[in-house]
């Protein structure tokens, strides 16, 4: 084919091995299709990574051709090879083979789409470039039929000298020639590396190119899917509607995570209860019995009820990214986060925040600058989730008066309203802190492609949920439960010695979690706590509503009542020194105030060392967000109970 | 050395379309919509102006102005690009037709 591949010995059919995979690396432009060509090419075999040391995440899947395992990595959507962000130096790397820990590909194929050949052809052509086995996938050929266009694909393959497939990856038509073309390219000898592309002149001079190939090979239709995207974009661009629009569909997805994801979610509880009542008639009482029902079982269960969160959350992400409405919401919204060293795109995970900063966080994927990324995942936390509304719920029940303020709003919703308030001013300001800080780059203009609008497939969609929901499960579910599983054995060892029946109360003080928590009373003292905040406050770690519950269990308080039993226990407790009420009206507000900016979750810990690229860096990413989140938890507590103090605002209670 | 150096920094690095002195000129954000022009001068950060280069927008380039209500969305060998008003004041252009 060439003289370069006359050269080589290569066109007698290499022998390979049938244990070893023929590796196949997917590349394209973004909004080519890819994703939806690689499950057409895979099926459900496939599992995401991340590359190692970086946050860019790679899918990889297998299939079989004929008895050759074909194994192919999905890489992140490039525009050039001339990196611009992680993403694309990722790309290059493994194309060029450079890539630690990936092995280079035997077979490139470039995913194009056909519908769009004035910009993708460059990539090709670059891609042909590097003078590897390539194969161009000519995608959604049945978009260009339906809009009457014709592409000479034979003068396209004699143009660009390479092997072209026209495919349809959501028809799967031509999928069995694009495997056959696959497995055939890594026998034939590479194209020629010519290198007529590099640089910025090698664009320009690669588009002139392409104007004279697309002038020769496609024959335009008239009905272009152009003009309807246009014009809905007439309506969702909007300075006023636009934005509108955005927040109206973000409401109506966390309504969904609110109220479809709780059936599922009490259905996981009730399903975990009746384990606990079959494990507790089962086993006689003892350590094991303990063990399994308020350790593993608590632990794996406060893993699972998140599921249903996140799945729908995934599914909803993944409507808007493959609908191609993301790109518009995020370019609506980019104004007014970019003030914070945000943009469009940090606002969806924000918002997720809400309901969980579990999936918020997994959501900061679509954000492919890493600082803007990493901030956003630093200050997604602070977004008051549904875990701190009992907390936030016990606390208000307890000490704030059911009052109304100037006769309408009443003082308990106006008091829940400011602690939402102040957790999302704390992550604007924190993030606007990070980007001028420690995670400063160069502020990159907003310049994004705005890809046609299409209706999503339902297998890509189905792939991708599953992916986040196994990833969660598999990486959050162990380490969860092994803190679980720790912070059950802290709080029921070294057992209580002197009274022989002794009270939960005496137990828990007895234990290790009990004694850190007395160790510690001289640090929360100053915020007006007494030591059985303090074990609470540590036992909540698994997460936030255990707070509520071990009160409960110090207490011996039934909180299955809306906590009302609890709330009056609380009113009640009195300093056994001083006779002083422990729990005044400013004690409770300091607490909630800890408790908007601690982030007291393991979930929340265990998927930020995971996003944030795993190993040490990742622990470090997770120690420097706890670590900031309890400075700033108990620097605020401790402002409002001296402020409260010094107004006189104390003995309330 | 320092007068020398900030001299050089002044001479342009490649032959670009001299923007000031085309009388046509126009910023980019003066353009209305369903207007094509021709890109005579992109003047953003370097870094910037390769990412508008990969996706087909440099000097010389046609494009087609679609929406300028919110930035500014153009039509670039056939597909949407957004581009916040930052990137859009420093692209200077020439209407193309009338």
């Amino acid at each position: 084919m060439t003289a370069a591949g006359a050269a080589t010995p290569s066109l007698v059919e290499r022998p390979r091995a049938a244990s070893s995979a023929l590796r196949v690396a997917l590349v394209g432009n973004p909004n080519t299709g890819k994703s939806t060509l690689f499950n057409a090419l895979t099926g459900l075999r496939q599992r995401v990574a991340n590359f190692p040391g970086v946050t860019v995440e790679h899918a990889e899947g297998t299939y079989f051709h004929g008895a050759t395992p074909v194994s192919v990595l999905d890489l992140p959507g490039t525009y050039a090879l001339s990196p611009q962000s992680p993403d694309e130096a990722i790309a290059l790397d493994v194309l060029r083979g450079d890539a630690a820990g990936i092995p280079t590909a035997d077979v490139i194929v470039v995913v194009v789409d056909a519908a769009n050949l004035e910009r993708n052809l460059l990539f090709a052509a670059q891609v042909l470039e590097l003078g590897r086995p390539t194969v161009i996938a000519l995608n959604r050929m049945d978009r260009v039929a339906s809009e009457g266009t014709r592409i000479d694909v034979p003068e396209l393959i004699h143009e660009l000298g390479a092997v072209i497939v026209p495919v349809s990856a959501t028809r799967r038509e031509g999928i069995d020639r694009l495997r056959h073309a696959i497995s055939r390219a890594s026998t034939l000898p590479a194209p020629p590396a010519r290198g007529w592309l590099r640089g910025e002149v090698g664009v320009e001079r690669g588009y002139a190119w392409i104007d004279g190939v697309v002038e020769r090979c496609v024959a335009r239709g008239a009905g272009s899917r152009r003009t309807t995207s246009d014009r809905v974009d007439a309506v969702l661009l909007h300075r006023v509607w636009g934005p509108l629009v955005f927040i109206g569909i973000l409401l109506a997805a966390f309504q969904a995570m609110f109220t479809a994801a709780r059936p599922i979610a009490d259905g996981i509880d009730s399903l975990v209860a009746l384990g606990g009542a079959t494990l507790l008639r089962a086993l006689p009482a003892g350590d094991l019995r303990s063990l399994l029902v308020d350790g593993v079982l608590a632990g794996v269960g406060s893993v699972l009820v998140f599921l249903p969160q996140i799945a729908i959350l995934f599914l909803f992400i993944g409507l808007l990214e493959d609908s191609g409405y993301m790109a518009r919401a995020a370019f609506a919204v980019d104004r007014y986060v970019r003030p914070f060293g945000l943009q469009g795109r940090s606002f969806i995970p924000l918002v997720s925040g809400y309901a969980c900063a579990v999936p918020g966080i997994m959501a900061t994927r679509t954000i492919q600058q890493r600082e803007e990324r990493l901030a956003t995942i630093m200050v997604v936390p602070l977004m008051s989730c549904s875990a701190r509304l009992p907390v936030y719920a016990l606390l208000i029940a307890a000490f704030v008066p059911a009052v109304r303020v100037g006769g309408i709003v009443g003082l308990q919703s106006v008091t829940l309203l400011a602690m939402y308030l102040l957790g999302t001013v704390a992550a604007l300001g924190m993030a606007a802190i990070f980007r001028r800080t420690l995670l400063r780059s160069d502020t990159r203009a907003l310049i994004m492609e705005l890809p046609p609008y299409s209706v999503p497939s339902a297998r890509v969609l189905l792939a991708s949920v599953w992916q986040r929901v196994r990833i969660f499960l598999r990486r959050a579910g162990t380490v969860i439960l092994a803190i679980s599983v720790l912070l059950w054995a802290l709080a029921h060892y070294p057992r209580a010695e002197s009274p022989a029946t002794p009270t939960a109360e005496q137990r828990l003080a007895a234990s290790a979690l009990g004694r850190v928590g007395q160790a510690i009373e001289p640090a929360v003292r100053p915020l007006g706590y007494d030591w059985k905040i303090g074990v609470s406050m540590i036992a909540s770690f698994a997460a936030r509503e255990v707070f509520v519950s071990t009160m409960g269990t110090i207490y011996s308080a039934s909180t299955d009542d809306g906590s009302r039993a609890l709330a009056r226990r609380l009113r009640g407790e009195r300093d056994p020194r001083s006779g002083h009420a422990v729990y005044t009206p400013l004690v409770a507000v300091g607490l909630m105030v800890f408790y908007v900016f601690a982030l007291m979750c393991t979930s929340t810990v265990a998927i930020t060392v995971r996003e944030t690229g795993g190993g040490w860096r990742g622990v470090g990413w997770a120690a420097l967000q706890f670590g900031y989140m309890l400075a700033l938890a108990y620097g605020a507590a401790l402002l409002v109970y001296r402020a409260g103090l010094a107004l006189g605002l104390g003995g309330a209670g | 050395m320092r007068p020398l150096r900030a001299l050089l920094q002044l001479l342009p690095r490649r032959a670009r379309p001299a923007c000031a002195s085309a009388c046509e000129a126009c910023p980019l954000g003066a353009c209305a919509p369903g207007s094509r022009a021709t890109i005579l001068c992109i003047a953003c950060p370097a870094h910037d102006a390769q990412r508008l280069r990969t996706l087909g927008l440099f000097e010389g380039a046609r494009v087609g102005v679609v929406d300028t209500r919110s930035g500014i969305v153009l039509d670039v060998r056939g597909s949407r690009v957004a581009l916040g008003d930052s990137v859009v004041a420093s692209i200077t252009v020439r209407p193309v037709g009338a």
